[in-house]
């Protein structure tokens, strides 16, 4: 029996294979009508979720008589400012806004919870540990000083500081195999998702 | 020179050359195989519970009906192959502790998760809606709006989804500000939890689980277990929750995909080294010559 699911779910298929033409073929116009349905349905999405928060945040309220948000919504229309030469001065005043705005919230907690919260867990502590979990503490420790005498450049890096400096280099070539190791394995659970689909709706698999 | 170009052309290719100019469809091929094989036919790999997972499913096995949890879905479509099965997982695990629950994204393709996925699977069992779970939707502004959730949620959300004001929704009867909530629940693939963290746990303690897509776990690591009290760390920590809870999933299924397109990719990385390296001295030698 057809009913919407059933369209739905061959339209998802057809698509995904139309897509993977792209890296498994070259790129041709099947291709490249998949990506320019994403674009459009992503922006068409993007947009009525906008024109709601604004809506709902925006034009509700001044309706209401908050008429101070009238100020947010100047500036708001200012942002649009930026694509004309004569006027993008104008711009200008609500960028600084929302940077200065942002960076002073961000930063009133992030020295707390990315600096002195981090150095508290850096610290030692026994208590209540396994072995084997005090001696990944003290390695940590070990490692997150190595890996700061890296940085240090207004020192010559001869003596203890070379020793040091090296296994900080050694400690952060392991962490950039980490972060490789795990941005392909995001990548391909998102090519197997879709292959996973594929072969669900084939049958293949339950 | 003329003969120069004459002995380059006619310069056969070695081996270590060829396999340095394969054809990347011919890997793109290899990579779908091994995915497709082991969906077909499981390996059956055993999986081992890692500690941040065990740690994130005692935490919610914590849980009881007066608690109340903050359900972020953070992440777009785009990461449900990779925590789609976590999402599944976690979600059943919370409404068997009985607790009230809040779902909220902060990411726009976030709402489709919600109402695609976690709606249906609430909706079956017997849970009333704004008395048992709330769907806020969307919201926009990030960290800024995230400082604003933690002292006064209506100011950032005035409504559900159906436009009910949170007023009129019983669940939200108590509910304004970050010390209302007992556990924030965050499915992130970017640096979404960054800001529950700076605005929520450094300034009021709340306490956080990140569900993580792996290309953001390195990052968040240090986080655990001071500032994060669970991690369920990309579909490998999904598989484990999965277990955990005893109802294997599209995580599991994956699991032995993961394995084997990784051994590939190992695979790939030694030859890559070797053609580089040995053709690095060949061509020493030649000057050297």
């Amino acid at each position: 029996m057809i009913d919407a699911t059933s369209i739905g779910l061959a339209i998802a298929f057809i698509l995904t294979l139309l897509c993977y033409t792209f890296p498994l073929y070259k790129d041709n116009v099947l291709y490249q009508f998949c990506e320019n349905t994403l674009i459009g349905l992503s922006i068409g999405h993007t947009s009525v979720i906008a024109i709601n928060r604004i809506r709902d945040l925006n034009v509700k309220p001044i309706m209401a008589g908050n008429y101070t948000l009238l100020i947010l919504t100047i500036l708001g229309i200012m942002l649009f400012a930026r694509f004309s030469k004569q006027y993008h001065w104008a711009y200008t005043w609500p960028m600084a806004i929302m940077i200065g705005g942002g960076t002073g919230i961000a930063m009133r907690s992030y020295i707390h919870a990315q600096f002195l919260n981090q150095i508290k867990a850096t610290m030692i502590s026994f208590s209540g540990k396994s072995v084997l979990d005090s001696i990944n503490s003290i390695l940590i420790l070990i490692f997150v000083i190595c890996t700061i005498s890296f940085f240090l450049f207004t020192y010559e890096q001869k003596g203890p500081l070379r020793t040091t400096s090296m296994i900080g280099r050694i400690v952060l070539m392991a962490t950039f195999g980490a972060v490789f190791a795990n941005v392909s394995l995001t990548r391909l659970a998102a090519i197997a998702g879709r292959i996973l689909f594929i072969l669900q709706t084939l049958g293949l698999v339950s | 020179m003329k003969d120069l170009l004459k002995e380059e052309v006619g310069h056969k290719m070695s081996i270590l050359e060829k396999l340095g100019n394969v054809d990347r469809r011919v890997i793109y091929w290899i990579v779908v195989f091994c995915i497709a094989i082991p969906y077909i036919r499981p390996l059956g790999i055993p999986i081992s519970i890692s500690n941040v997972t065990q740690t994130a499913y005692n935490e919610i096995s914590k849980l009881n009906q007066n608690s109340i949890v903050w359900f972020a879905v953070d992440i777009g479509v785009g990461g449900l192959p990779e925590l789609g099965g976590g999402i599944v997982a976690v979600f059943d695990h919370v409404i068997k502790t009985n607790a009230k629950i809040i779902l909220v994204t902060g990411a726009l393709e976030g709402t489709l998760l919600i109402n695609d996925i976690l709606i249906p699977k609430i909706e079956k069992e017997t849970r009333t809606y704004g008395i048992d779970y709330v769907n806020l939707g969307y919201f926009s502004g990030e960290e800024v709006a995230k400082t604003r959730l933690a002292t006064d949620i209506r100011s950032v959300i005035p409504n559900d989804i159906y436009e009910t004001t949170l007023d009129e929704i019983p669940i939200m009867a108590n509910i304004n500000q970050a010390t209302d909530i007992d556990l924030v629940i965050c499915f992130d693939s970017g640096i979404s939890v960054d800001g529950y963290v700076r605005q929520w746990q450094s300034r009021f303690n709340t306490k956080i689980i990140g569900v993580f897509a792996a290309v953001i776990v390195p990052q968040h690591y240090p986080f655990f277990p001071t500032q994060i009290v669970g991690m369920i760390p990309g579909q490998r920590g999904c598989a484990e929750y999965e277990l955990l809870i005893g109802k294997p999933g599209d995580a599991i299924k994956t699991s032995d995909v993961m394995s084997v397109s990784h051994i590939f990719m190992i695979f790939l990385i030694i030859l890559g080294n070797i053609q580089f390296i040995a053709s690095k001295y060949i061509k020493g030698d030649k000057r050297h010559d």
